[in-house]
């Protein structure tokens, strides 16, 4: 369980790309499945911050790749999710279906 | 042709203000970016926001340090404002009083600048503001950018005050030669200094740090 029992909003979205992304994932691939899915502009920095904070209660897993011309010779940081963190989004996806389940007023809706 | 290399003002920002941790991997994604056909605007947009949510989760997870290097930044500002202060103000009287016309000799755009504006000691202010702000971030090292940036930011408290008094001297338009209007702007250049120059100084002098630091590392 993480600190609060829950992950935050913001903290759900990030594991779940990252998720779909499979491993290896890093910064702005991960921003725009985010983008995509939500239709939000998201912030490449905000998702390097929650990704250090899942990262430091160890949800995910980082590591230095390599560097290219193009990134003007800067690493990429690949990331990952733990077991933990897989744990986690299951958590999380009970919770929320446990609390959809039997309200009337989200019957019937489609986004 | 279109530019594909990031522009270079809010690389050099990034590069100093982005959350230290993820610095190198975080510029390096944007730039792949803009390399891979990602707009400027969206390069801009997007170090714009990492700065703003790096500092601001940087200050949030250290309020004891901003606090601590605020007491050291305002202790510093009140020692030379109660020493150095009265010894430019001194040193600027004595000039004038002593050697002025020798100084401005008969042009009146110089004589402006030393009596009104004062430039040369604007800049040994400017000099001040930045050692200062050198001496706050060289003692908060790791959380140097958010550190940097909220003692910039107080400045701006006195300052407004600053402003609200100019703004009511503008207003009352009793002062001899208030017409010629030099005056008027020399009021103007004061709030000027106060809200923006000042501030920058500071910020410039702790970033400089932070440049020193990442070349080191």
């Amino acid at each position: 369980m993480t600190k609060h029992g829950v992950l935050g909003g913001f903290e759900l979205l990030v594991l779940l790309a990252l998720i779909r992304l499979g491993n290896d994932a890093y910064g702005v691939p991960i921003s725009n499945e985010i983008e995509a899915s939500s239709g939000r502009s998201v912030s490449v920095g905000s998702v390097y911050i929650t990704l250090d904070r899942l990262e430091r209660k160890g949800l995910v897993s980082s590591r230095l790749g390599e560097s290219t011309a193009e990134r003007g010779g800067r690493a990429k940081t690949y990331f990952r999710p733990t077991a933990k963190g897989l744990r986690e989004v299951r958590l999380a996806r009970r919770t929320l279906m446990r609390l959809w389940q039997g309200v009337p007023q989200l019957e019937g809706e489609t986004v | 042709m279109r530019n594909s290399e990031p522009p270079r003002l809010s690389t050099w920002l990034l590069e100093r203000l982005a959350p230290r941790h993820r610095r190198e991997s975080l510029v390096g994604d944007l730039r792949e970016q803009v390399h891979g056909g990602r707009s400027r605007w969206w390069y801009r947009r997007q170090v714009f926001g990492t700065i703003l949510v790096g500092l601001a989760a940087d200050v949030g997870a250290h309020k004891l340090l901003a606090v601590r290097a605020l007491a050291i930044g305002w202790s510093a500002m009140y020692l030379v404002y109660q020493f150095v202060g009265p010894l430019i103000q001194e040193t600027r009287m004595t000039l004038f009083s002593r050697w002025g016309s020798a100084l401005w000799g008969e042009s009146e755009i110089v004589r402006q600048l030393w009596v009104y504006y004062g430039l040369p000691f604007v800049l040994v202010t400017c000099l001040i503001f930045m050692a200062i702000g050198w001496m706050v971030a060289g003692l908060h090292r790791r959380h140097l950018p958010g550190v940097v940036v909220v003692f910039s930011a107080t400045l701006l408290i006195p300052a407004t005050f600053q402003a609200l008094e100019i703004r009511r001297l503008l207003e009352t338009e009793l002062w001899p030669g208030w017409e010629c209007g030099s005056f008027r702007w020399a009021l103007l250049y004061q709030a000027w200094l106060s809200i923006v120059a000042y501030p920058l100084c500071l910020l410039i002098g702790g970033l400089w740090t932070g440049r020193s630091d990442g070349e080191a590392a």
